[in-house]
């Protein structure tokens, strides 16, 4: 297996993209999640 | 007059079919880049294994700048004809363009460290991104500031001259380091003679894709949100009103108008 350099970096780099980009994605949800439980059914166009 | 509160029946999230498939693409792309970003593509012969961090920073900086010019468009939109779509367009991709911007000043401060030897320096793409930043979280503060009068239309106006400023600010971001010395590079793909090629554009392209399609799936769920944050504003002012008229003595005839 040949060895990667700048390891450390890349995995950071990547780390922080995908968690943010996960944990911005969970909030949305859970955001979505509760707003819609609030508002009736002919409100959400999407549904 | 108040609607009355309905139980809803369907799934209460902001998902639908198109948004589901939307996802599964997505994934299945995503796994497709960590792929090829970080281990079919080649080291670069200078840069050797750190290149793989051009694989997420460039795609985010690109939507980045296209969620500002979402943004920029919705406001002047919402300056034109006023509309609640318009608004929460507008609101939704600064959003979403506020997460992109700040990996992007994040991936390529940890870039910069091994290429350039440092995490920051003053250099005009890096200070003006930051300034892009800046400026997003501002203008979805000032979306979220209510005035004195609670006049919506004030807070639109204010918000919407913010979101025309954001475009503008991009063009500066994208030709700083053509305008001024700089530490980072001139454009690599956007010109006629890309300076990259083979497996390395591939991925880079595919990064923007699959990126693309996950900013797009963000972006739908994330204006469905902004929509039902307005119904649910709309209702909560409904009920504030019965409140207020119920404590003054006033009485609403059931089924009847105030």
């Amino acid at each position: 297996m040949i060895a990667m350099t700048h390891v450390g970096y890349v995995a950071a780099g990547w780390g922080i993209a995908l968690v943010t980009l996960g944990t911005y994605t969970f909030v949305t949800l859970r955001r979505g999640r509760r707003l819609a439980a609030q508002v009736p059914p002919e409100e959400r166009r999407w549904s | 007059m108040t609607a009355p509160h309905v139980e809803p029946t369907g799934p209460a999230t902001t998902s639908s079919r198109g948004t589901r498939v939307l996802g599964l693409l997505t994934l299945a792309g995503l796994a497709l880049l960590l792929g090829y970003a970080l281990v079919w593509s080649p080291a670069d012969i200078a840069q050797q294994d750190a290149v793989r961090l051009m694989y997420v920073h460039v795609p985010t900086a690109i939507l980045a700048f296209v969620a500002c010019f979402i943004t920029t468009v919705a406001s002047a939109m919402w300056l034109w004809r006023r509309s609640e779509g318009w608004w929460v367009l507008g609101g939704a991709a600064a959003e979403v363009g506020l997460v992109f911007t700040g990996i992007c000043l994040l991936t390529g401060s940890i870039w910069g460290r091994p290429t350039w030897g440092t995490y920051w320096d003053w250099d005009p793409r890096i200070t003006s991104t930051t300034l892009l930043f800046i400026l997003l979280v501002g203008y979805l503060a000032l979306r979220r500031i209510d005035n004195e009068t609670g006049d919506a239309a004030q807070r639109g106006m204010r918000g919407a001259i913010v979101g025309l400023l954001l475009f503008p600010n991009v063009m500066i971001v994208h030709y700083s380091v053509d305008w001024w010395r700089s530490l980072h590079q001139t454009a690599t793909i956007t010109r006629l003679d890309p300076t990259i090629e083979g497996t390395m554009l591939f991925t880079l392209m595919l990064g923007i894709v699959v990126f693309g399609l996950l900013f797009t799936w963000l972006l739908v769920h994330r204006f469905r949100v902004g929509w039902l944050e307005e119904r649910v504003g709309a209702t909560g002012l409904d009920e504030a009103l019965l409140e207020r008229r119920a404590e003054a003595g006033i009485t609403v005839p059931a089924g009847g108008s105030a």
